[in-house]
């Protein structure tokens, strides 16, 4: 279960499904009874993967049922009360779409996926191969091999992802570092994306990097305006200082702060509440919120009054 | 997914009702159970009690000189002594603890110091009333030990309230807020405690159980009231100095129940249950002590720095001075009052080798970093400023550390050689450590920059 995560009360859209079957793994039959699509979950692999990623209401959009329809049905077996869905805003969720047309609904025919659907020409470069479907049947969880196969990628080249599902929380994830994808269902079964640096993530933002102060600023990490990044935080830089010592947060982010331009914001991610920044910033003019989202993780988000 | 402060849909929510999702507004919105002051902490209050409490140890220094023959007899009760004694303990340890905890309640827990005019209130009482007690204890006057206690028990009420009321608004109540919330009752025991002892120098209505008295004051004190306070807030600290957020705090809890547990188990065997309940007590203790070092030992390990600055090399061989002083107790225990020796050395090693270095090593992180908030908050990040480490000197921090364990250690060997002259010696030293202490942080606060 994440940390922070509820044990009680009604199930929620932004809860996640891992954390759902935390509750009561038997929870599990639930989603298979509302949708066959969610058979997968009763593979461990694919459940580590999936469900830890997944929010219920992401889950839905997945298997095309009514959000409102799996909360009711969870919730049921609960034993509690479910609440009216509302979804997430599309900006605090990772998004779900792929960024190209021909992959939403697993429900539709093969021949819509894959054919009259243009392929953008760059999925046939560089393309480096990740078939993770013989994992995930032997029950172990690929996402660790996924991330580390990303991360040995050249600039130019691009990861061709294989997997028995559609990877949807994958395109946020990965959408936050700068990628960009291309999905195709060949079969039930067997879904094909390609990742690939969005090369506009970079090149969009130049004024960013010219105005966020002194370039290498240590923990700084340029937020790039891939789709969905930019959605999910709804930054412009983002600084995480949990390695740094005080009062080197202060000094990076206020530094940070400093070169915001209207209307940018900054990102600080830190271990706790940054007690000795905010009258700072109250006194600079700067207008902020704070967020803890896990017991050692606060975010601080920053931007000109 | 979060531990609360988010409201349902993910958006952080800003405080005072405004809807989620709204956005930042002017001044600063804080979500519901965000802890950020409005305005911010007064670093006043903090500071006025680090330059009481350095001045105390500074004269304890001094005091320790003039004590010296005394130690070398092991006349650790001798009146002189114990004036000194609490030169350390109330003058030094308390009144830079509460003016820790003024910053940590905030800092660590979330909670608002309830009222800064109780804090300068109980201040002005309890440093003055320190300031008398001490000197009355050491020439026994009755007058001056009235007026010391009448101080000193005002200020720490103003202190108690103050505190206990910041902790019950506090938004946190972790390790961290239990271990205050316990060293505080011991806190109020020591002081009960001092006055049963107080009423029994003019009385001496006590008889033969008065040196189980002062152990017992003692251990309060020390291991209640001090070690158990940084037993729990080094839980945030050693991770915040040493980046070493991976490692788990299960031993913080551990080690402040254990300690609390076995020093309430001691007093009773000491007093009125058989020795077998001491002895247990006594375990229990030296449980809670080792897994402090323990965990300690595990911060310092999963740091990311691999160089130590002055402060971390304090608290790191204070650690080890723990373990010695551990090693000692089961035989003071044993030995109980027949070996003066022994005992005068087990409080030696103890209150100024471990607590004294700990205590020190802590300041060294805690005081120039409030020094460098106040001297340069108003230009960090419009211009260049110095960093912390640039307030203090590194070489000096280490010179000073190997005075401070060298006077001890000399004092130490003094007692068992019974030589005034290489007690004298380890004074000396000692003394010449808190006065390299002083300067130091005098320089953090006032000193001129490069």
């Amino acid at each position: 279960m994440t940390r922070g995560a509820r044990k009680e009360g009604p199930v929620l859209p932004t809860d996640r499904v891992s954390d759902v079957l935390a509750r009561d793994e038997r929870l599990v039959e639930v989603f298979v009874g509302v949708s066959q699509h969610f058979t997968k979950l009763r593979n461990a692999g694919i459940r580590k993967v999936m469900a830890r990623l997944a929010t219920v209401q992401q889950a839905a959009q997945l298997a095309g049922v009514p959000l409102q329809s799996l909360l009711d049905a969870l919730n049921s077996a609960l034993g509690v009360a479910s609440p009216a869905a509302t979804a997430a805003p599309s900006g605090d969720a990772p998004v779900v779409q792929s960024a190209s047309s021909d992959s939403r609904s697993p429900g539709a025919p093969d021949a819509t996926a894959s054919a009259g659907a243009a392929e953008p020409a760059w999925i046939h470069e560089r393309v480096v191969d990740l078939d993770v479907r013989p994992a995930l049947a032997a029950g172990k969880e690929p996402f660790d091999t996924i991330m580390a196969t990303v991360a040995k990628l050249k600039p130019d080249e691009v990861l061709r992802l294989r997997a028995p599902f559609e990877p949807a929380p994958l395109y946020a994830v990965l959408g936050k570092r700068g990628f960009e994808h291309h999905t195709r269902r060949d079969n039930p079964d067997d879904w094909s994306v390609w990742f690939r640096r969005n090369p506009e993530g970079v090149a969009a933002r130049p004024a960013a990097a010219a105005t966020a102060g002194s370039a290498q600023q240590p923990g700084a990490v340029r937020a790039p305006a891939a789709p969905g990044s930019a959605a999910a935080y709804g930054v412009d830089v983002v600084l995480d200082v949990r390695e740094m010592e005080p009062p080197e947060p202060m000094v990076h982010t206020l530094e940070a702060a400093e070169n915001l331009e209207a209307g940018q914001v900054l990102l600080q991610v830190n271990v706790r509440v940054p007690e000795f920044l905010l009258p700072i910033l109250d006194q600079r003019g700067f207008s902020y919120t704070v967020d803890r989202v896990a017991a050692d993780e606060v975010h601080v988000r920053i931007q000109r009054s | 997914m979060t531990g609360g402060s988010v409201a349902p849909g993910g958006g952080a929510a800003p405080r005072g009702g405004a809807p989620a999702g709204a956005g930042p507004v002017p001044g600063g919105m804080v979500t519901p159970g965000g802890m950020a002051p409005q305005g911010g902490a007064s670093l006043r209050l903090p500071a006025e009690h680090f330059v009481a409490g350095i001045v105390f140890l500074v004269a304890g220094g001094a005091g320790l000189v003039w004590i010296a023959p005394e130690l070398a007899r092991g006349l650790y009760q001798s009146p002189h002594v114990a004036g000194v004694t609490h030169l350390f303990t109330l003058g030094w340890l308390t009144t830079t603890i509460f003016g820790a905890l003024y910053q940590l309640i905030q800092v660590a827990l979330g909670a608002s110091v309830r009222s800064e005019r109780l804090g300068h209130v109980g201040f002005w009482f309890f440093v003055p009333g320190v300031a008398v007690f001490a000197p009355g204890v050491m020439t026994q006057s009755v007058v001056l030990h009235h007026a010391g206690l009448t101080g000193i028990g005002i200020g720490l009420a103003c202190a108690i309230v103050n505190i206990a009321m910041s902790l019950k608004s506090a938004a946190i109540r972790d390790v961290v807020w239990y271990s205050v919330a316990v060293s505080m009752t011991y806190l109020c025991t020591t002081f009960i405690l001092g006055i049963v002892l107080v009423h029994n120098i003019h009385t001496g209505f006590l008889g033969g159980g008065r040196v189980t008295t002062v152990a017992i004051h003692l251990h309060v004190a020390i291991i209640g009231w001090v070690l158990i306070m940084i037993a729990g807030v080094s839980r945030r600290l050693l991770p915040m100095f040493l980046l070493s957020h991976t490692v788990s705090p299960r031993l913080n809890a551990a080690s402040v129940a254990f300690l609390a547990s076995g020093l309430a188990i001691l007093a009773w065997g000491l007093t009125a249950a058989p020795p077998s309940v001491a002895w247990a007590g006594l375990v229990l203790i030296e449980a809670g002590l080792a897994a402090f070092v323990v965990q300690g030992a595990r911060n310092m390990r999963a740091r990311k720095r691999p160089g130590l600055d002055a402060g971390l090399l304090h608290v790191r061989a204070a650690l080890v001075v723990f373990v010695i002083a551990g090693l000692l107790a089961p035989f003071v225990l044993h030995r109980g009052a027949d070996h003066r020796g022994l005992a005068t050395i087990y409080i030696l090693t103890g209150l100024l080798g471990a607590i004294g270095v700990m205590v020190m090593g802590l300041q060294y992180k805690v005081v120039p970093f409030l020094a460098w908030v106040a001297r340069y908050r108003g230009r960090v990040g419009r211009e260049r400023v110095p960093v912390v480490a640039q307030l203090t000197s590194p070489r000096a921090g280490r010179v000073g550390l190997a005075l401070a364990l060298g006077g001890v250690a000399l004092l130490d060997l003094g007692v068992i050689m019974v030589q005034p002259l290489v007690a004298y010696a380890g004074a000396a030293l000692f003394f010449a450590a808190t006065v390299n202490f002083m300067l130091q942080l005098r320089h953090a606060a006032w000193g001129t920059i490069a």
